[in-house]
C-alpha cells in the first residue's frame, strides 16, 4: 500500500474501509523515522510500540499518528524543551491539547526537536542538536517548531502540535513548505505546554494541507478549565466552511511587509500569492501599518521579560537539572528580561514596550475596517545556512519581524507554502485575519491552495 | 542610552541565579548593550498618554470555586518518583546553614 505524504482524509478513509490497520500506519511512519532522523534529528523522541486504544475506533482521528513539539507533557514521557535543564525530565501529568486528541483517537508517535525553550527561529538553539531541513541537508528548517517541520515535509508524521511565540509555527512552515496556523491568543489550551512569554504564547497545529490543520484545531479548540486565559468561544465546525466562495473578499497588503528588509526572492514569491487570490475573485488594497518597525523592539522587551519570569522556577530542586545548565540564548533572554523588569528600568523598557503593544494593535484594529485579511512574509529572508546569523543574536532576531507584532496583537495567522527560491528553498507567506476569524482564515487557505497547487516534496 | 558594563551584568547574574564564567561577562555586556541601542529607538515614539496592554484575551478576573478536584490532582508520592533523581519520595534540597 503506498501511503507516502497520504493527507489525516485520504488515511481515514483507508482505515475505514480496513484497506490499513493502525499498527500498519504507525509502522509505517515508524520505520521512515528510523531510516531519516539520523540525519534530520526532527524527533527527539520517538515511541517504538503504538498506544493505539481501540475504544476510540469510532472517533475522528482513530489511528492517526502525530507528533508534538517536545514542550509538551505527556505522562511517563520525557520532556524537554529541548534543553539540557529537563533532559531527564519525566511528565508526571498529560498536557490538555494531548488529552483531546488522544481522546478523539490520534495516537502519539514521538516528540519533536526545537529551539531551547523556544527561543529562536533556526533550532540551532537545540541543547540536543540542530534539525535540518529536508529540502537542503546545509539549512535551517525554522524555528522553534523546526523538528516539526521537517518532520512534516519529510512524512514523518501525519500533523503536529506546535507551539508559536512570535512565528515558531509559522517560520518552519514557511522553511519547510508545510502549513501551520498561530491561533488566537486563548482559543487553544496551554495546559501542560511549557511556558515562554504567556502573554504571547499559542498552540496550534502544523500539517501538510489547511485540511488537515482545520480537522485538528476542531478538536483541539475551545474553553479548559485548566487554563484561566482559555477563551469562552463557541467553536465552530471548521472544516465545513473550506469550500466557501472567497470572491469579493478585500486583502490588505500592508507596505511595510515589503520593505523593512525583504529579501527579493521572498517579496516576489509573495507577490504571486497576491495574483492567485486576485485570480480568486479577491481584491488587493494597499494599506500601512506604521508601527510595524517598532515590533521587535517591543518584542525583545516583552519575551525576555516574561521568559525570566517563567523560567525562575527552574532551580534543580523539584525537578530538572540546576540553572547552570541553561544554553547561551536562554541564559542571554533571563538577564535582559531581569534588566528590563529591575527597578530604575521598569518604566523605560518594560512598560515602555506594553505601551508600544498598545500601538500596534490599534495598527491591526485599523486596517481591519478597511479589509477582510492581510498578506504578509513570514519571514523577511528565505532559510538560511546553519552556523549563519549566530555571531550576532540581533541579526537573528530580526527573523521575527513580521511574525512578533502578530502575537503583540494576539491575532491569529495562517502560514502557506508560497514558492521555492532559484536554489530550491522553500518560501512561505501569511493570511492574517482577526481575533477568532480562524474560520474564515482556513476557507482562505483552502481556496489558494487549490488554486495554487504547490505540491512539490523534497528529494531524501 | 544605556551601556551595560560587565559589572551591570555580574549583578543581573546574581539577581538570576546564574553563574557566569569571565568570558560569559564580555560577551552578554557587549551582547546586551546592543540590544539595548536597537531598543532606544523606542524613545522616538511619544507614549505618555498610552495605555499599557498586558494581555490580549479581553478576559477579566477569571475566577473558579475554590474546590479540590481529584481529576487535577496529581498523585504526590508517585509524582515525586518519577521527577526525583534520588527515587525517592522526598526532595533533596542544598544544604542552607
Amino acid at each position: 500500500m503506498e501511503l507516502s505524504y497520504k493527507s489525516i482524509t485520504e488515511l481515514r478513509k483507508l482505515l475505514q474501509e480496513k484497506k490499513i490497520s493502525p499498527e500498519e500506519l504507525y509502522s509505517y511512519y515508524v520505520n521512515r523515522i528510523k531510516k531519516l532522523n539520523p540525519m534530520l534529528n526532527a524527533y527527539l523522541t520517538v515511541l517504538d510500540k503504538p498506544n493505539i486504544d481501540y475504544s476510540k475506533k469510532d472517533q475522528p482521528l482513530f489511528g492517526i499518528p502525530f507528533s508534538m513539539k517536545d514542550t509538551y507533557n505527556v505522562k511517563g514521557i520525557k520532556t524537554t524543551a529541548a534543553s539540557k535543564v529537563l533532559e531527564h525530565h519525566i511528565s508526571s501529568y498529560d498536557s490538555t491539547v494531548y488529552v483531546r486528541l488522544r481522546d478523539a483517537g490520534a495516537v502519539l508517535i514521538g516528540k519533536t526537536n526545537c529551539d531551547a525553550w523556544g527561543h529562536g527561529v533556526s533550532t540551532v538553539n537545540s541543547d540536543f542538536g540542530v534539525t535540518k531541513n529536508p529540502w537542503n541537508l546545509e539549512y535551517v528548517p525554522g524555528g522553534s517548531s523546526g523538528g516539526s517541520g521537517a518532520a512534516l515535509v519529510a512524512d514523518l508524521c501525519t500533523f503536529s502540535i506546535a507551539e508559536d511565540t512570535a512565528g515558531s509555527i509559522r517560520c518552519p512552515a514557511s522553511f519547510c513548505s508545510v502549513t501551520g496556523l498561530k491561533v488566537t491568543y486563548g482559543l487553544v489550551s496551554r495546559y501542560g505546554c511549557i511556558a515562554f512569554a504567556s502573554s504571547l504564547d499559542t498552540v496550534g497545529p502544523m500539517a501538510k494541507n489547511v485540511e488537515d490543520l482545520a480537522l485538528v484545531l476542531e478538536i483541539i479548540a475551545g474553553r479548559d478549565i485548566y487554563d484561566a486565559t482559555s477563551s469562552s468561544q463557541q467553536i465552530p465546525k471548521y472544516t465545513q466552511g473550506l469550500h466557501n466562495k472567497i470572491s469579493g473578499m478585500k486583502l490588505g497588503v500592508p507596505k511595510e511587509y515589503f520593505t523593512e528588509g525583504v529579501d527579493e526572492e521572498v517579496a516576489a514569491n509573495v507577490e504571486s500569492a497576491i495574483k492567485i487570490f486576485e485570480k480568486l475573485g479577491v481584491k488587493a488594497i494597499s494599506i500601512s501599518l506604521p508601527m510595524t518597525k517598532y515590533a521587535i523592539a517591543t518584542y525583545y522587551l516583552i519575551n525576555p521579560s516574561e521568559t525570566s519570569s517563567n523560567l525562575a522556577r527552574y532551580d534543580g530542586i523539584r525537578y530538572g537539572g540546576n540553572r547552570d545548565l541553561f544554553g547561551a540564548e536562554a541564559k542571554r533572554r533571563i538577564m535582559l528580561g531581569t534588566f528590563a523588569l529591575s527597578a530604575g528600568y521598569y518604566d523605560a523598557y518594560y512598560k515602555k514596550a506594553t505601551k508600544m503593544r498598545t500601538l500596534i494593535r490599534k495598527d491591526f484594529a485599523e486596517a481591519f475596517k478597511k479589509v477582510d485579511f492581510l498578506i504578509g512574509p513570514v519571514n523577511p529572508t528565505p532559510p538560511f545556512k546553519i552556523g549563519e546569523k549566530t555571531h550576532d543574536p540581533l541579526t537573528a532576531y530580526l527573523e521575527d519581524v513580521f511574525t512578533a507584532p502578530i502575537n503583540l496583537a494576539g491575532i491569529p495567522s495562517l502560514a502557506l507554502p508560497a514558492g521555492f527560491t532559484k536554489n530550491k528553498l522553500p518560501i512561505g507567506f501569511q493570511i492574517i485575519g482577526k481575533h477568532f476569524d480562524e474560520a474564515k482564515l482556513l476557507n482562505i487557505g483552502y481556496q489558494y491552495e487549490q488554486e495554487a497547487g504547490i505540491n512539490a516534496k523534497p528529494e531524501i | 542610552m544605556k551601556k551595560i558594563s560587565e559589572e551591570d551584568v555580574k549583578r543581573l547574574a546574581k539577581l538570576a541565579n546564574l553563574k557566569l564564567s569571565r568570558g560569559e561577562l564580555n560577551t552578554y555586556s557587549k551582547q546586551l548593550t546592543s540590544i539595548l541601542e536597537y531598543v532606544d529607538q523606542l524613545n522616538e515614539v511619544d507614549t505618555s498618554n498610552i495605555p499599557s496592554t498586558s494581555s490580549t484575551a479581553g478576559l477579566e478576573n477569571v475566577s473558579r470555586h475554590d474546590e479540590a478536584s481529584n481529576k487535577q490532582k496529581i498523585k504526590e508520592l508517585k509524582h515525586l518518583k518519577i521527577v526525583n533523581k534520588n527515587g525517592k519520595n522526598y526532595f533533596l534540597v542544598k544544604r542552607i546553614l
